[in-house]
């Protein structure tokens, strides 16, 4: 009797084993879900603690995604100007349009220059008023104060600063230049300037990045402390390291997306805060410059960038905590 | 389905927990462990589970020599056997049905499966209408069946229990004895280290005696002439 109930039981056994194993493809997704929201349970069973946690990791990702957007911005307002040097040749008042005309012919023919704007006295005079919003004072002079302007742009292999500075020297002895002006030493100024700002965001953003990563990977191991009693017993009953690791890690994982997305929250409130300040500083330059604010793009990068740091902070931790953990 | 040959035990402490034992539990029998504490019995289990492996010797079960399992294997090993402890180690977070489930969701069983199996391990402890309830929430002999069906629910061949009893009064402790039983009738390999001579020796199996580390009788099955 007992052997023939035995032998059912074997029979049942196999059966059910067959099942299961052609479930286990559907069994895996479940087990990811089961672990996603189980950790997403931990998080709400803490939630002071885990919101704190949450706002020390966004105030880490906002600072370097802020000066990111300022940086952006900066090098979005530079964009037109090319740092390759434009010669301004500031022309004799007296010069006559016949003059001009040949004076651009004969800059044309140089070898080193690429390409000539002639932009004529009545032609920079409605420009500058166009942008300078001094309309009515301009009206009430007599005659045109501005002058016209040759500007010349080398041609683009000449790079070499000796050679632009042979060729404005060149054009300065032109008969009807007042003036021949290099616009290009700021402008390099200006672009090493932006270097080391854009460096130094890099660096900044590397060590609150490294910062995310050591807030989550304390949190995760405090985590494990109090799971303790539970991870042993899962051990127990045949649990894997990666069973009882999966949740840590989708935790961290979470911590660092959330943290993320509260900083994207904190710098659109910054933009949107600063907005008017920065709109009227804009309008006093006349300047049709629009602030960027980060791209989807951007937002779907910061978002993957954050995740992926609290996933390694956890991986750290669950590496060296977690798998101590040993029943006895 | 357990076969022990000359096992020692030896902890990094210097203490000797088991010296030369040699044994072996067939498929489907139940037998008894009893010695005094410290005897060697939670040893002698834990090496069963892997818990703690052998100083010498070898250990079998299903014919598989433990030396050999390496330790990422030990999981795989441990889900072909039940656990059961003095203390039944349930997550108190979790309600009784999640409890019990455990061993099958770490197994990758899908929802449907679940369910199906815990309600029968819970209905065979007697403890179905308390699925929803919180370990704090039940008395102890309670507690040590849901135990006793988180070990069954995914049918291993073997049961270990180390002192099942000891927190249980008489009564409840024939109780559980008796859960035991009906698995061994249904051909499960039973295995329970118990030091309460008296509940064991009413029972009509086979006891093997520890003391201070040494197998000292029920080496061989008596029902069995070996």
């Amino acid at each position: 009797m007992a052997n023939k109930q035995a032998a059912v039981r074997k029979q049942n056994s196999l059966e059910d084993n067959q099942n299961h194993v052609a479930n286990r493809s559907s069994a895996y997704f479940q087990r990811h879900s089961q672990a996603f929201l189980s950790s997403l349970g931990r998080l709400f069973l803490n939630p002071v603690s885990s919101l704190l946690t949450l706002a020390v990791i966004a105030i880490a990702i906002t600072l370097p995604t802020f000066l990111y957007v300022v940086l952006k911005n900066t090098e979005h307002m530079t964009q037109g100007w090319d740092s390759n040097g434009r010669i301004s040749l500031y022309l004799k008042t007296d010069t006559t349009q016949a003059q001009a005309k040949m004076l651009v012919q004969q800059v044309r023919d140089m070898p080193k220059v690429g390409s000539v704007r002639y932009i004529s006295a009545a032609e920079g005079l409605s420009t500058f008023e166009r942008q300078s919003g001094f309309h009515e004072i301009l009206q009430q002079l007599d005659s045109n104060p501005i002058p016209a302007v040759i500007q010349v742009e080398p041609k683009t292999h000449v790079q070499d600063s000796k050679d632009i500075q042979a060729l404005v020297e060149q054009l300065r002895t032109l008969r009807q230049v007042d003036l021949a002006q290099l616009d290009m030493q700021w402008l390099q100024r200006l672009y090493a300037i932006i270097n080391v700002v854009e460096s130094s965001i890099y660096m900044l953003a590397f060590f609150l990045g490294l910062g995310v990563l050591l807030i989550v990977g304390n949190t995760i191991r405090m985590t494990i402390q109090n799971y303790h009693d539970e991870i042993e017993t899962i051990k127990l009953v045949g649990g894997t390291d990666a069973f009882i690791r999966r949740p840590f890690l989708y935790t961290g994982t979470l911590y660092g997306a959330l943290g993320g997305f509260m900083a994207l929250v904190m710098v659109f409130s910054t933009l949107l805060l600063i907005q008017p300040a920065v709109n009227h500083l804009t309008g006093l330059y006349q300047s049709h410059f629009h602030t960027q604010g980060l791209g989807f793009l951007d937002g779907i990068t910061l978002l993957g960038l954050s995740g992926l740091l609290g996933f390694l902070g956890a991986w750290f931790a669950v590496n060296r905590h977690l798998l101590m953990v040993e029943p006895t | 389905m357990i076969r022990f040959i000359n096992v020692s035990k030896r902890y990094p402490n210097g203490q000797e927990a088991l010296q030369k034992v040699s044994f072996q539990v067939k498929p489907g029998e139940m037998a008894f462990l009893t010695g005094h504490s410290g005897a060697g019995k939670s040893s002698l289990l834990k090496l069963i589970a892997l818990i703690e492996r052998s100083s010498q010797g070898q250990v079998f079960v299903e014919g598989q020599n433990l030396n050999g399992i390496k330790h990422k294997d030990i999981p795989f090993l441990r889900r072909k056997m039940g656990l059961i402890f003095q203390n039944p180690r349930l997550l108190k977070e979790r309600t009784v049905f999640d409890n019990v489930a455990l061993p099958l969701i770490i197994d990758g069983y899908r929802h449907q499966d679940i369910s199906r199996r815990v309600r029968g391990a819970l209905d065979k402890v007697g403890l179905l209408d308390k699925e929803k309830t919180y370990p704090d929430f039940l008395s102890q002999g309670e507690q040590q069946r849901v135990g006793i069906a988180r070990a069954v629910v995914n049918k291993p061949r073997l049961l270990l229990a180390d002192e099942p009893t000891g927190n249980l009064d008489p009564d409840l402790s024939r109780e559980i004895m008796g859960l035991f039983n009906q698995f061994k009738k249904v051909g499960v390999t039973v295995l329970v280290a118990s030091h309460d001579l008296a509940l064991i020796a009413g029972l009509k199996h086979r006891i093997l005696t520890l003391k201070g580390g040494q197998l000292i009788s029920g080496m061989v099955d008596a029902q069995h002439g070996k």
